[in-house]
């Protein structure tokens, strides 16, 4: 009995340490003993509805030929972060990807041909763009590295401090293994057959083919059903035109924008009158910037450009908006040429 | 840290392991330091406050002990004004100043003093209150001071009814600490059982009710008389098994390690009266109430009218300890003002009710009404919200359709969920724990009914901004 005891008290101590330890849980992770949770999407893994686990795809890497002398400074979020995009995706010989909603310091080499991308999916892109965009600072020296962060007084450093725990982090070790993954399955069943609820953060479309992010505060600005004005719209152009110009000003060739649609926007219009954001400001006579229209791309692909349990784009979807950007690249290297 | 949290599992268990490894004096350090983990997982900075407070009673009690005639006041009157100003100060400070900046306003003169952003320590008034009634047992010579400092500070910081009750007393409770329970199955049953059923009302029923009254009360103008009704009738509903399913869990961790905390609800909306209602009702604080407001204020011992005057700050001060906003100050007239109409009724109308089935749930609907209606201002978001929910709840003529965030179904689960909650209550008030095979089977169906019909969005409970 004492020893039941004692490996019971082990046992639930360690358990409750994995929530607290960002060490201990990737040391976990690494050795394989827990599971990614989110291996099968992040929609999945808010909704755990069977119907929509699938393991998110690897992608190949594609052999490219490196166009010298061009520099691709990559602003974007989710879609081409690290994980999902590298310097091996695209033509340019040198590569950097920063945060859209950050604030990075990057250095240009005025004898290279400098592009500045600016990715950002369609829900944020109208809070991107509420005054010009400010996420780089063209500054002399070597490489790119993040702005100083300011050092917060030793009283708000006391008031803030936290204790070692995690939610997000207990619940991604603890549940992240398929057996618990499929009890899960049963709730959410039970939960949508009975109550047609599934988790505040998704919402299926119509026809329950689609498995889409939805906010819980929309509607809003951050909503494909949100009413936009033409006035706004208008401004949202000017503030794009402006950021073009600033950089262009401060050293970049180049500035391009590409706003990836929702997946509502693509596979759930059925759910509300779509604002046509995107194609509105790609259409706006004003838009001087040069735009990937990821867009028509992936409205093109359908459901097969998207993965089934996750918000972003699948191997294909994301092939075909790196080809849109590199022939955007090598148009630019060839413009220079003649 | 949430009772219906994943962490909250594994500290527990942890904790519960231990403590009956230890010997006595080991089981008090541990409570004590569990104690202070439990608290500043939610905040670590406020741990000083309480740290504080437990010094200055725990001193403040030796001082009333040791003083004579007036003295003994006095050292009182610092002790409570120590418990108060932190009450003052992180509650009510905002409140205070806001209004006196108002009627400032109104003769033109600006208000000097800013409004600043202190979070409010959770559970404050909880645990000040505890603080009080120790010293002020002390003053009565009902209770001597605790030499023993660590126990005095379990008194204040014992992590099951830290920060939501139910409010102890000392005769209650410190000589519990002295205590070294045996390890004993039938309380870990016991304990276990009152867990399973509190996180039942929390999960299964209170969570699952927020959704309709979140989506009513965050926007009550764009909603139907009779969707706002419903949804105030869940809010009944919600609020009570939010808190007493706390208190079932709190009396639950407790009874695992051997305590007896105080009970806090006994069945609230079978009550026939207002006065019934608050014998039934968040108990400790309404005794609270009663032995260190009421009766100090003269008690029944006074004239008709000063009598009724008495009821009415009570019941006003305790809807402002509830939160530094006019809907808590209504809400608790709202009951001071039932409670003084029923005893002017009984006494100069006298008109009585034959006692028969249907008096009685004549009785006990014109009760629930009467409360549930209360409870707008205690949810609303400002007094104009509240004014618009009840002019709508009113006025029939704003009865269209329903709207809802749930299916037909939930609908129907909802009200079925509180069916079996009442049933429950009145004629189980106590899961049987006495044949272990059946514990098990009991405990398991109920966890297993929170995992699969619960709502685990991270609510936090109802009474911790209190």
């Amino acid at each position: 009995m004492k020893i039941l005891k004692y490996i019971a008290l082990v046992l639930a101590a360690f358990l409750w340490l994995e929530g607290c330890s960002s060490g201990l849980s990737t040391w976990l992770f690494e050795h394989g003993l827990v599971k990614d949770d989110y291996r099968y999407g992040d929609l999945y893994r808010l909704s755990n509805l069977a119907k929509f686990r699938e393991l998110k795809e690897t992608c190949a890497t594609p052999n490219l030929e490196k166009e010298q002398g061009v520099h691709l400074v990559l602003a974007g979020d989710s879609f081409t972060e690290f994980g999902r995009m590298d310097s091996s995706n695209f033509i340019a010989s040198k590569y950097n990807y920063i945060r859209v909603d950050g604030n990075t310091d990057i250095s240009l080499d005025t004898a290279e041909f400098n592009v500045l991308v600016i990715e950002t999916v369609e829900r944020h892109f109208r809070e991107r763009f509420t005054s010009v965009w400010n996420g780089v600072n063209v500054v002399d020296g070597n490489g790119s590295s993040p702005v100083d962060v300011v050092k917060e007084s030793f009283f708000k450093r006391a008031v803030d401090f936290e204790l070692p725990y995690s939610t997000e982090l207990h619940e991604g070790v603890l549940f992240g293994y398929d057996f618990m993954m499929t009890i899960k399955d049963w709730k959410a069943a039970l939960n949508y057959k009975l109550f047609d609820r599934v988790d505040d953060n998704v919402r299926l479309n119509k026809t329950g083919e689609h498995l889409l992010y939805y906010l819980p505060s929309e509607p809003g600005i951050s909503s494909a059903f949100d009413k936009i004005g033409d006035e706004e719209i208008e401004t949202l152009v000017t503030y794009v035109n402006e950021t073009s110009q600033k950089y262009k000003a401060r050293g970049f060739d180049k500035v391009i924008l590409s706003i990836i649609p929702n997946k509502t926007s693509i596979l759930g219009r059925d759910l509300g009158n779509y604002n046509q954001l995107i194609t509105r400001v790609h259409n706006h006579p004003n838009l001087s910037v040069e735009i990937i229209d990821a867009f028509g791309a992936l409205n093109k692909l359908g459901d097969s450009g998207f993965a089934k349990g996750d918000t972003h784009w699948n191997c294909r979807g994301k092939l075909a908006w790196e080809n849109l950007l590199n022939d955007a690249l090598r148009a630019k290297v060839s413009q220079e040429v003649f | 840290m949430l009772f219906n949290s994943i962490q909250f599992i594994f500290f527990f268990i942890v904790v519960s392991i231990l403590y009956y490894s230890l010997r006595h004096r080991g089981r008090v350090w541990l409570l004590l330091l569990a104690s202070c983990y439990f608290y500043m997982a939610f905040k670590p900075v406020y741990i000083l406050i309480l740290g504080v407070t437990v010094l200055v009673d725990y001193y403040a009690a030796f001082l009333i002990d040791r003083a004579e005639g007036k003295r003994r006041k006095w050292w009182l009157g610092l002790s409570l004004v120590a418990n108060i100003g932190f009450l003052a100060i992180f509650k009510y400070f905002n409140f205070i100043n806001a209004n006196i900046s108002f009627a400032l306003n109104l003769i033109g003169i600006e208000n000097p003093i800013p409004n600043y952003g202190l979070e409010l320590p959770i559970g404050l008034s909880f645990h000040t209150f505890q603080a009080m009634s120790y010293t002020i047992e002390v003053y009565r010579k009902n209770q001597k001071p605790e030499k023993d400092f660590i126990i005095y500070s379990l008194y204040v910081m014992f992590y099951p009814q830290l920060v939501a009750g139910p409010i102890e007393r000392p005769q209650n409770l410190l000589g519990q600490f002295h205590t070294y329970f045996k390890y004993n199955f039938e309380n870990i049953k016991q304990g276990l059982i009152r867990i399973a059923w509190g996180l039942f009302k929390k999960v299964v029923v209170a969570d699952r009710l927020a959704i309709m009254v979140d989506y009513c009360y965050n926007s009550p103008s764009e909603h139907s008389g009779s969707t706002l009704l419903l949804a105030t009738i869940f809010y009944s509903f919600q609020i009570y098994c939010d808190f007493s399913g706390y208190s079932d869990m709190a009396i639950g961790c407790a009874r695992l390690m051997g305590f007896n905390l105080m009970e806090n609800f006994n069945v609230p909306y079978i009550s026939k009266s207002i006065s019934e209602f608050w014998s039934r009702w968040h108990i400790s604080l309404s005794t609270w109430f009663k032995d260190y407001l009421y009766i100090p204020l003269g008690g029944n011992r006074v004239g008709e009218y000063r009598l009724y005057l008495n009821y009415f700050i009570v019941f006003t001060i305790s809807g402002l300890w509830h939160g530094p906003s006019w809907n808590f100050i209504i809400w608790g007239a709202m009951h001071g003002i039932f409670l003084v109409m029923a005893m002017y009724w009984k006494k100069h109308i006298g008109f009585k009710l034959p006692k028969t089935s249907l008096s009685t749930i004549v009785q006990v609907v014109f009760t629930f009404t009467l409360v549930t209606l209360s409870w707008v201002f205690f949810r609303a978001q400002g007094l104009t919200n509240a004014l618009t929910i009840l002019g709508k709840i009113i006025n029939f003529d704003t009865y269209t359709a329903l709207s809802s965030p749930f299916s037909v179904s939930e609908l129907w689960f909802c009200a079925f969920v509180i069916l079996v909650l009442m049933l429950k209550e009145i004629y189980v008030p106590i899961i049987d724990t006495s044949k272990t095979p059946a514990f098990y089977v009991k405990f398991i169906g109920i966890m297993v009914v929170c995992y699969f019909f619960g709502v685990f969005t991270s609510n936090q409970f109802i009474y911790f901004q209190f």
